[in-house]
This record gives C-alpha cells, structure tokens and sequence, in this order.
C-alpha cells in the first residue's frame, strides 16, 4: 500500500518521463493540503536527476509558444542595450530631469555636490563612463529612485568576458565586438588620478564593490 | 533538435554539448540557438522548480512571473556567464537561477508594497525638508537592490555538480532508482530491472528523492 505521496510522486514520474508534460500545480492539488509542502520537497529534488522528456514535435512546438519563454526569446534576438540608454529610458519613464535624480542621489548617499553628480550622471547617460566601475551601491540607488527593479539596470554584459574570444561575421559579429570593444575601453581606461576619490567618484567609478 | 524536432533521453547533453563546442568556437549565433533549445526543452522543469520551491511562499501569478523572470535571467545573463561543461553543472546552475527568482519576486511585491505605502517619487523642491518616508522608502530599497546585485553575482558563478557530490553518498538502492529516473526508464522496465512491483518502485522512489533532499541541504549548507 502506498502512501499518497509516493503515488503521486510515482505518477508525476510516469507521466514525465512520457513527455506527457506534467504540471507540478495539479499533483499538489490532488495531494491532501497538510501534505503538499512535503510533495513539493519530493518532485523539486525528483526534477533535479529528471530525464529529457521524450516530446514529440507538437509538444516542443508548445512549449516554445509558452507565453513566459517569449521575452527570454526575444532577449536572446535583441541586441543588448548599453547602461546609458537604460538608465535615460527609466529616468524619463520616472517623469524626472537629471538633476531630480542628481540631487535624490546626493541625499540618499550623502555625497555633497549635486552639481558634480549631475555631471556624473550626465556622462553616464551619454556612454561617457565605464560601466564596469560603476559601483552596485550606485546601480542600488538609482534603480530605487528611478522605481525599476534592479535587474533592468545592469546590461547584458558583453559577450565575451574573458572565457572566450568570438568571431566578428554579420550580426552577432556587430553584437560579439560591442562587447570587446566595451573590455577594451575598461581596460585601457586609467583610474581617476589627482584628488583622492571622494564618495561619488567612489559610486561613479570605485568599482562593484566601492 | 530544433522546433519541430523530437527528443529523447540526454537531449539536454546534445544539446549543451553543441553550446559548449559553439562557445569554444566563438560562434554566438550558434550559441544562441543553442542556448535557446536548451531553455526551451529545460522550461517544464524550470516551471516545475519555481511552483514546488515557491509552495506556500509566493501565489499562482507570483509564481507565473518566477517562471518568466526564470527564462529572461537565463537568457539574459546565463548564457555568457554559465562557465560549465557537464548537465550536472546546469542544473545545478539553473536551480539556484531559480531560487533566485523567486527570491526577487518576492523581494518585488514587498518593495511596490513599501512603495505605494510611502507614496509617488516627487521632484527635488522639498530638499530642505527633513527625510520623507519615501527617502526612508527609497534608502531601504536601495540597500536591498545592493544585496540583491551582490547575490547575483554570486548566482552567475557556476556551483559544483551536485549529483556527482550526492549520488556516491546514497545508498546502492536509492542510486539504482535515481539512475533509472535519470536515464529515462519507463515503470515497466524499472520494475522488471528490480524485480518489484509497481508500489514498490514508488516507494522506493519516494525514500530515494528523501534522501536526495536531506543531501541537497546538507550540500548547500557546507
């Protein structure tokens, strides 16, 4: 006699495996509800050694037209967008002018000048710093004034960074070079020398972890 | 395999075997393509994690845009920043994209909560004025945007292969039947190969995917 667990679980398998696209949602539904947390734990580490679904052609065509694997999709077609026009496109979503944001920066982190850190985000928007020194205190700050979610922020980074080294042909070439073009730049930038950097040269160009 | 393919047992090997040799290569379209087969033969197990790591924490819509949030993290930032070779390596990587996700949903529906409750972002004409709440809103927020970068970071940087840490740690009976799940047998064959019945196969399966679970903590929290 088996437990209602292990039926179910036993079940979902059989129809996994089957390519019969089992929902996770209704087994834990047929499940009596002071045991479907416990369900959940079985079929979450049971999905860890799941084979490949045997699916056949109507099934894989299905599961492409799924509606949350289009933006993915459509990411992987798009070319990234830079930082600069990110952080202009949520900026003007927000209905604020630079130095709105230039002045809630300065008294979120208690940075002094908001001249200096209008000038800042100025060339931030206009590609004029490297985004790879920008700090994650910074990119916080401003996702939280800007009323994004942070994961709009950071652009897809390029697409070679230092695993691997592409060739530049059509598209994807254009796409690949962006991307070492922008490690070329960081490279080759000097860090900011004379005055001792001061706590927004730090969030503008001390790096992730400034 | 494509669109209007099929597949069988170790598509997922195939199919990263064919992103990896694409990336060796410096071949982005074909890792894209690549990339994109994997995502979607992997989606019903990725939907799958997000409803049963999500239970009880995050609501049917919640958990829809897990999956959603899943797919775009993936698509966006795994394929350049996934480094490993092996499935064993994916899916180790994918689940914890997963928890990630999950975690920012959740992270997400208490942020626009604070937000709403502290009011709209205004302009800069009351800068004199002592800290608003929606200051107060948006310093809380942006310390968790902070962590929430820092965690991703972290998230991108590929983990071990769990199942070759768990497999060698269970016992012989609860290896042969993950080894049977894992290579795609059909009831009838497990149970003719162990010579048990059907309610005994599921017993034995329900005891291995325990023991596999009491592993995966034991594995995260080391």
């Amino acid at each position: 006699m088996t437990t209602t667990i292990e039926r179910l679980l036993g079940q979902f398998v059989d129809a996994w495996t089957t390519g019969g696209r089992p929902d996770v949602r209704d087994y834990l539904a047929r499940a009596p509800e002071d045991e479907r947390g416990e369900l959940a734990e079985r079929i979450s580490a049971w999905l860890e050694v799941a084979p490949t679904p045997r699916y056949d052609a109507a099934a894989l065509e299905r599961i492409a037209a799924e509606p949350a694997l289009a933006p993915a999709f459509a990411e992987l077609e798009a070319e990234p967008a830079g930082l600069a026009e990110q952080v202009a496109a949520l900026r003007e979503r927000a209905g604020l002018a630079v130095s709105d944001v230039a002045a809630r920066l300065v008294a979120l982190f208690h940075a002094g000048d908001p001249a200096r850190a209008q000038t800042y985000l100025e060339r931030l928007e206009g590609g004029d710093l490297d985004e790879s020194r920008l700090s994650r205190r910074l990119l916080g700050g401003l996702a939280a004034i800007l009323g994004a979610d942070p994961a709009e922020l950071p652009a897809r980074p390029a697409f070679a960074t230092g695993q691997t080294f592409f060739r530049a042909d059509g598209e994807a070439g254009e796409w690949v070079a962006e991307g070492l073009d922008a490690l070329s730049r960081a490279a080759m930038v000097p860090a900011p020398e004379g005055e001792p950097l001061d706590e927004l040269d730090r969030l503008f160009c001390g790096g992730p972890d400034a | 395999m494509s669109a209007t393919g099929s597949t069988s047992a170790g598509a997922e090997g195939v199919v990263l075997r064919r992103f990896v040799q694409a990336r060796t290569a410096g071949d982005a379209a074909a890792m894209r393509d690549a990339w994109r087969e994997l995502l979607t033969i992997m989606f019903d197990r990725l939907d799958g994690w997000v409803v049963s790591e999500s239970f009880g924490r995050l609501s049917p819509q919640e958990q829809d845009d897990a999956v959603q949030l899943t797919c775009l993290k993936l698509a966006r930032r795994g394929i350049v920043k996934f480094r490993g070779t092996t499935m064993g390596e994916w899916v180790t990587y994918a689940r914890r994209v997963v928890r990630g996700a999950c975690i920012d949903i959740q992270r997400r529906e208490q942020r626009h909560s604070e937000r709403r409750a502290a009011g709209d972002l205004g302009t800069s004409d009351d800068d004199d004025q002592p800290p608003s709440a929606l200051d107060r809103a948006i310093a809380k927020q942006a310390r968790e945007y902070q962590q929430q970068l820092e965690d991703e970071d972290e998230e991108w940087e590929t983990g071990r292969d769990f199942l070759a840490w768990a497999l060698p740690r269970l016992s012989e009976s609860h290896r042969e039947m993950i080894e049977c799940d894992r290579a795609g047998l059909p009831i009838d064959e497990i149970m003719a190969r162990m010579g048990r019945k059907r309610d005994a196969v599921y017993k034995l399966r329900e005891r291995a995917t325990r023991a596999l679970g009491d592993l995966r903590k034991e594995y995260e929290d080391s």
